[in-house]
Order: C-alpha cells, then sequence, then structure tokens
C-alpha cells in the first residue's frame, strides 16, 4: 500500500518536473520569438531615428553593466535614453536604485568600502580623494580624453565639477544644473494679493498673511530630511563661503565663523518657533510637499528646481502655477542662488569599465542628451541640446542666473562630513539644537575626518 | 572485545579552516582595527590607542546611542517574555479557535522587518496615521502624540513595533516548553489542592525556566544588537535621539571612520558578552535553585 502511495507521488513529481521544464522552454522560445519584434519597435516613431552607420541591435554584443544613484534621480528621461543605449551600443545598464539623501550616500560609501562597486556610480560631482571613495585616480576612469568632453565647457564647471586634489574631472555630467530658490504659488498669493517678498521682514508678513489665510506658509518635508539643508544652502550663496571654507581646511578658521550658514541654520529655527510652518515637519516627505505646493495647500517650499519634473510628471495642470523667486536673506537685492552643478555619473576602475565608459560616452552625445532632456528638466551642461523642458518656474530661475544672481558650490570642502548634517538640521527642528550648536558639532566632525587622515594642520 | 574505532583528527581540518578563515581571523583582525585609524579602502593603519573608544564615549550624539541600547535591551526583553509567557498559556488553553490564535500571534515574526517598519510608520504618523486618528475618535486627544518624531518617545515607539513583532516567538517557545510539563503533575498538585498562582510559581516556572534562560538570553542579545527596526522606521532620528550602537556603526563606516566603527563594534560585543554571561549566572542559579 505504502509502495503503491510512492509510486504515485513519485510519478506525480516526475511530471510536474517536466511541466516545468517544458513551461520554461516554452518561455524561453517566447523570448527568443519576442526578439525581432523588438528590433522592429526599434523603428518606431517614438523611439530615435537610427543613424544609418549604426548596427542593427542583433549584431551588437550585449553587454550588462551596473550603474547605483539616487531613486529620485532616474526618471522618464533616463528610461528612454537606457532604450535607446540598448539598441544602439548594446549595453544594458541595470539600475540600482537607492534611498535620497544620506541614507543612500551611507549606504554607497559602505558598499566601496567593503569592494561591493557598481560599474557607474551616479553621484555628486566633484568628489575628493577625501570624500569615501579612496583616490579618484585609483577608483574612477579620467573623463580628460574622452571624446564628449569636446562638447563640454570645462572652465566654467572647474573647481565646482574637478577632483580637488589634481583638479582633473572624473565625472561626466549628469542632468542638468539646478538652482535653489523660493518656489510659491502664484495663485495662492494672488488670491491672498500678496507680492513677491524682498526683504526678510517682508517674508514673515507675507508668511504671517498666508497663515491667516489658512495655508501652510513655508512647507518643510523634514521626514526626508536632506530637503531641510536647501534653505541653509540658499543662504550660503555668498563669496564668503567660499572664502570661510577655504580658512576651515587649513584650521585658520571654524565652522562657528561661518556666518552664511549659521543665517540658513537661524531661518530653520526661526520659521519653525514662529509656526510658520506645516505642523508635522518631520513626518512630511518631499512628495507631501509637491502635493502641497502644487495644490496650493502651501505657499512657499524653499527647494532646488529639481523638483519641478516631479511636479510637472504628477500635476501638469498645476505646473504654471508655481513660481520662484530668491530668499531674501540680505535684501537690497544682494542675494543669490545656490547653483547646483549637474551630478555626475563616474566610471569605476574595474572588468566592465570599457563598456561603462562606451554607455557614458553615449550618454553624453547630443542624441541621448535631447532624449533626456526632452524628459526631464534641468539646464544642460552639454553644449548643443536643442530639446529641453522647463517649466515657468524654471526658466524664473534661469532667468535669475542669467542675470547673475547665482553662487556655485565654489568650493569643496576636502573632507566630506555632510552625512551628519540633515539629522543636525532635524535636531534644531525639534529643539535639540541651537544653529551654534550645530556648527560647532559640525567642527569637531571636521577636526576628526581630518585627524583621521593625519591632517599637519590639525594636529 | 569490541574495538573502538576513531575517526582521525584529520577531518576536523576542513571545518576548522572554514572557522577560521571565516570567524576567528576577521574577530581578530576587528579588535586589532578598534586600535587604527583606518581608512575607507580599509588599505591604511595606523595605530591610535584608545582614541576611537574615548571619542565614542566623549560625543553626546554617540553617548545617546548607547543609553537607546540599553533601554531598548531592556524593556524589549521584559515585555517579550512577560507578555510572550501570558500569550502562551493562553495559547495553550485547549479551544477551537487555538490553532487560528496561535497563527496570529506568530504571524508578525515572520513579516519583513522593513514591511512592518513601512505599516508602523504609517500608522504613527501624528495626525494621519491610523492611532493617533483612533485615540481622536474616541474622543482620547489627550493621548495622542508624534510617536516618531518627539524625540522623547520615539525610543518607547520603536521598543513597541519590536515587542509586537518579536513576541510570538518568545510565545512560540513557550508554549514548547508548556506542552512538556506531564499532564500528571497538574493533575496531582490540583488533588492536592492548590491555586492557580501556587501552580504557576511552583510547578510551571521550575519546569519552563531552562525556556526562561534562553528567551532572556536571545532577546537580550537582539536588543543589544538592534539595527534594522530602528533604522527602517526612524534612521537614528529625529536628529540623533533614537540612535543605537548599531546605527552609529553603520554611521561611522559611511563617514570612512573605519576604526571608530570598528571600536563601536567591539565594544558592542564586550557589552553584549558581558551581560549576557551575567544574566545567564543569574538565571542559572534560579534554574538550579
Amino acid at each position: 500500500m505504502r509502495k503503491k502511495h510512492f509510486g504515485t507521488v513519485f510519478v506525480a513529481a516526475i511530471l510536474a518536473l517536466l511541466m516545468v521544464v517544458v513551461t520554461a522552454c516554452g518561455s524561453g522560445n517566447k523570448e527568443s520569438s519576442s526578439s525581432p519584434a523588438d528590433s522592429t519597435q526599434s523603428a518606431s516613431p517614438s523611439a530615435p531615428e537610427a543613424s544609418p552607420s549604426a548596427s542593427p541591435s542583433a549584431s551588437l554584443e550585449k553587454i550588462k553593466i551596473k550603474g547605483i544613484g539616487h531613486a529620485s534621480w532616474f526618471k522618464s528621461g533616463m528610461d528612454e535614453v537606457l532604450i535607446a543605449a540598448a539598441e544602439k551600443t548594446g549595453i544594458e545598464l541595470e539600475l540600482e536604485k537607492i534611498p535620497e539623501g544620506m541614507d543612500g550616500v551611507n549606504l554607497v560609501k559602505a558598499r566601496f568600502a567593503t569592494g561591493d562597486k557598481p560599474d557607474l556610480l551616479f553621484y555628486y560631482a566633484g568628489l575628493g580623494d577625501q570624500q569615501g571613495f579612496g583616490k579618484m585616480s585609483d577608483t574612477f576612469v579620467s573623463q580628460e580624453d574622452q571624446p564628449w568632453i569636446t562638447n563640454f565647457d570645462k572652465n566654467s564647471w572647474k573647481g565646482i565639477m574637478t577632483a580637488l586634489e589634481d583638479g582633473k574631472y572624473y565625472g561626466a555630467p549628469y542632468g542638468g544644473s539646478n538652482t535653489s530658490v523660493v518656489l510659491y504659488n502664484k495663485k495662492v498669493f494672488a488670491s491672498l494679493g500678496l507680492e513677491v517678498p524682498t526683504t526678510m521682514d517682508e517674508f514673515w508678513s507675507v508668511s504671517e498673511a498666508l497663515k491667516k489665510g489658512g495655508k501652510i506658509p513655508v512647507y518643510l518635508s523634514g521626514k526626508d530630511a536632506w530637503t531641510l539643508q536647501l534653505p541653509v544652502q540658499h543662504a550660503q550663496a555668498t563669496p564668503s563661503t567660499a572664502e570661510v571654507l577655504a580658512k576651515v581646511d587649513v584650521n585658520q578658521a571654524k565652522f562657528t565663523d561661518w556666518t552664511a550658514r549659521k543665517t540658513g541654520l537661524q531661518f530653520l529655527k526661526d520659521v519653525t518657533s514662529k509656526g510658520l510652518t506645516n505642523k508635522d515637519v518631520l513626518s512630511d516627505t518631499y512628495d507631501n510637499a509637491q502635493k502641497a505646493l502644487a495644490t496650493g495647500e502651501a505657499g512657499m517650499y524653499v527647494m532646488a528646481t529639481w523638483v519641478m519634473t516631479d511636479i510637472a510628471s504628477k500635476f501638469p495642470d498645476q505646473t504654471a502655477d508655481i513660481g520662484a523667486f530668491l530668499m531674501p536673506y540680505q535684501g537690497a537685492d544682494a542675494d543669490k542662488s545656490y547653483i547646483f552643478a549637474p551630478n555626475a555619473v563616474f566610471v569605476v576602475k574595474g572588468k566592465n569599465e570599457e563598456a561603462a565608459q562606451k554607455f557614458v560616452n553615449f550618454f553624453e552625445s547630443l542624441e541621448a542628451q535631447n532624449i533626456f532632456f526632452g524628459k526631464d528638466g534641468g539646464i544642460p551642461a552639454i553644449k548643443g541640446v536643442t530639446v529641453t523642458s522647463l517649466t515657468p518656474a524654471e526658466l524664473e530661475a534661469k532667468a535669475l542666473l542669467d542675470a547673475g544672481k547665482a553662487s556655485g558650490d565654489g568650493y569643496v570642502m576636502k573632507y566630506d562630513i555632510n552625512a551628519a548634517f540633515p539629522a543636525y538640521l532635524q535636531d534644531i527642528i525639534i529643539g535639540g539644537k541651537t544653529p551654534e550648536q550645530v556648527l560647532e558639532a559640525q567642527q569637531k566632525d571636521y577636526e576628526k575626518a581630518a585627524k583621521a587622515k593625519d591632517d599637519p594642520n590639525f594636529k | 572485545m569490541i574495538k573502538k574505532m576513531y575517526y582521525s583528527y584529520w577531518l576536523l581540518l576542513p571545518g576548522l579552516l572554514i572557522f577560521g578563515v571565516f570567524f576567528i581571523y576577521p574577530s581578530l583582525t576587528g579588535f586589532h582595527y578598534a586600535f587604527t585609524n583606518m581608512n575607507e579602502s580599509f588599505k591604511y593603519t595606523r595605530f591610535v590607542g584608545f582614541d576611537n573608544f574615548k571619542s565614542l564615549l566623549q560625543e553626546e550624539d554617540q553617548f545617546i546611542a548607547f543609553k537607546n541600547t540599553f533601554i531598548f535591551a531592556f524593556i524589549t526583553t521584559f515585555f517579550k517574555i512577560v507578555l510572550g509567557l501570558l500569550l502562551a498559556m493562553l495559547a495553550n488553553v485547549k479551544l477551537k479557535t487555538t490553532l487560528f490564535f496561535r497563527s496570529m500571534l506568530f504571524f508578525p515574526v515572520i513579516l519583513s522587518t522593513l514591511a512592518v517598519s513601512l505599516v508602523f510608520n504609517a500608522m504613527l504618523h501624528p495626525s494621519r496615521g491610523l492611532l493617533n486618528v483612533f485615540l481622536e475618535a474616541i474622543h482620547l486627544d489627550m493621548l495622542t502624540r508624534s510617536w516618531l518624531t518627539d524625540p522623547h518617545i520615539v525610543i518607547f515607539a520603536v521598543c513597541f513595533v519590536e515587542i509586537w513583532k518579536w513576541t510570538g516567538l518568545t510565545m512560540i517557545l513557550f508554549l514548547a516548553a508548556l506542552q512538556t510539563i506531564p499532564q500528571e503533575l497538574k493533575e496531582s498538585a490540583m488533588v492536592e489542592g492548590v491555586n492557580s498562582w501556587q501552580m504557576f510559581r511552583h510547578i510551571t516556572l521550575p519546569l519552563i525556566m531552562p525556556i526562561v534562560n534562553t528567551n532572556v538570553i536571545l532577546s537580550v542579545i537582539g536588543g543589544l544588537k538592534v539595527f534594522d527596526i530602528v533604522y527602517a522606521l526612524t534612521g537614528g532620528g529625529p536628529g540623533n535621539s533614537s540612535q543605537v550602537i548599531n546605527t552609529i556603526v553603520f554611521k561611522n563606516f559611511a563617514a570612512g571612520r573605519n576604526g571608530e566603527a570598528t571600536a563601536a563594534n567591539v565594544m558592542l560585543f564586550l557589552i553584549v558578552l558581558v551581560i549576557v554571561l551575567l544574566v545567564n549566572k543569574v538565571l542559572n542559579r534560579k534554574e538550579e535553585g
């Protein structure tokens, strides 16, 4: 009886196994039969037209490479570039999307520290040897001799996108440049008869009026702590920033001397203590902020122009309602916006570096750049891009840049201590630290980082 | 006469080799690196004495992490044991719904920590979260709190989620122990006229003491080594108010301060070792007594 039962189970198991094998073969056939269909799709009107010299995708050797970067950096523009790259170069880039802000930064640095490196790193431009990725020339492929760089204004971005130590470009621009602004809902302002403020007194009056009008005056998305940096970075857009940081690097000045940063920190403290923010600052996210601003629940949001790509895709009908102005920290027409260099894509040295470089060269071509900027916002750094999709708020911000009202990063700190910064900003919101205490804590972090590298200035 | 045949000692070699390479060697080098100034590429080291340890103990933010770790380990261990035992005794009662009841209580254990954290993040939102909305609906507004963003209570909120998730495991272990108690023993005690408390105090508890010991040890170790639930729920925030030792380790590695991160790990290892040895000694004495 038991034998008979065993026999039945055995036969059933064999049959099940056969079914799995047959199904697997079947799906394999489907895949191979779909390949020609895919290549016909590449000739569809929506896909970029292949140049006559481009070889058909079937004859290209397919190479898979891996890239890593913040999730919000990969939008529809990049999706389309990935398809085009696979068709034209045979390179299939698999993107690992990591969390925003310091969570993602910590993750990617921990990966590099343990040798678990991707082929392409999508990261902030202007990395240096002391910022957690090892010596630049040991870790990344220099872009100085790559073909794309001839179509890029090297002088404009020198010191911002180059490595601090040898002045070389290791990162190729990814996305466009952006700038910090106060994004505001024009309809809300108009309905309450408010004008764009030009001094801090006016700013606080406008905020009070918005509050009286039942709106959230200034939205802070503190759950995504990285967003709290924007009001501070906006305040840092002064020539004094580069001056004081150059001294901090050689231990001739302290973070507490960085008055521009202190202004931004004080703003966070004031706007919170005056009750001019959303109620649940530390529970509200970057997504919540976009919705609040677009729908008119909030009047203002201090952010960089990159948020407009998200708003345009989620709230296309409200995009035109949003405008941009400079935070009047200093007033008297003296304020500038903080310009963010394009992010960068770094080719990591390793077995796939050739393929990764090939992808970067394709990405920086005019063909790919036009695809990218046709979908995503930002001001292109590659020359000759003809297709862009800037929203009204971005155009207003661009007008500020064109009028010279912008100040770039200008100076990259020797040691990257920013991983702890967003947490300090949350501390200001909850009253755990004063602006002075945050600057003191950052000074300690900096000294610790410098001593760890045996910096002779910090003995 | 039967001759005893022993396996050759050579057979131990593969196992010992793997253990040595993957456990002994990394552990010993970890102790070494804790006293060095190791950079992010793990290539350069310089002996710095106790500097890494001093730095860990002197900074307020890092000190909070140590305090939180102890609070977390103590609270979660206490409630996981007490609630686990209560639930096990309930689940040991034969009812039609017993199996369903046991499955429901064990269910959180099999859920991913990340999923649990996402759900609780939404549930504990100060204005839109289910908990505060419910409290407001039943006119208990005074009990509503910013559960995950108030620095004074955030670590307790994280403890609550940990207890919710893992009490099912302690319950199952207690249940297994309860089911090994001979029925005759209970019956004869009842014949002798003992009440429920006496039954628990003098029969049940002594017989399940080895499992109490195991559960306490596991909970203490788990509590001291906590990382995932804190990182997923609060990221150590707001500010640094819910940092624990392992989030500090992670933060230091990410900042390229590998020596300091390793030192924190070594401290955690020593703390776990000392506390577990002490707890084990106390519990073993009780078990024997």
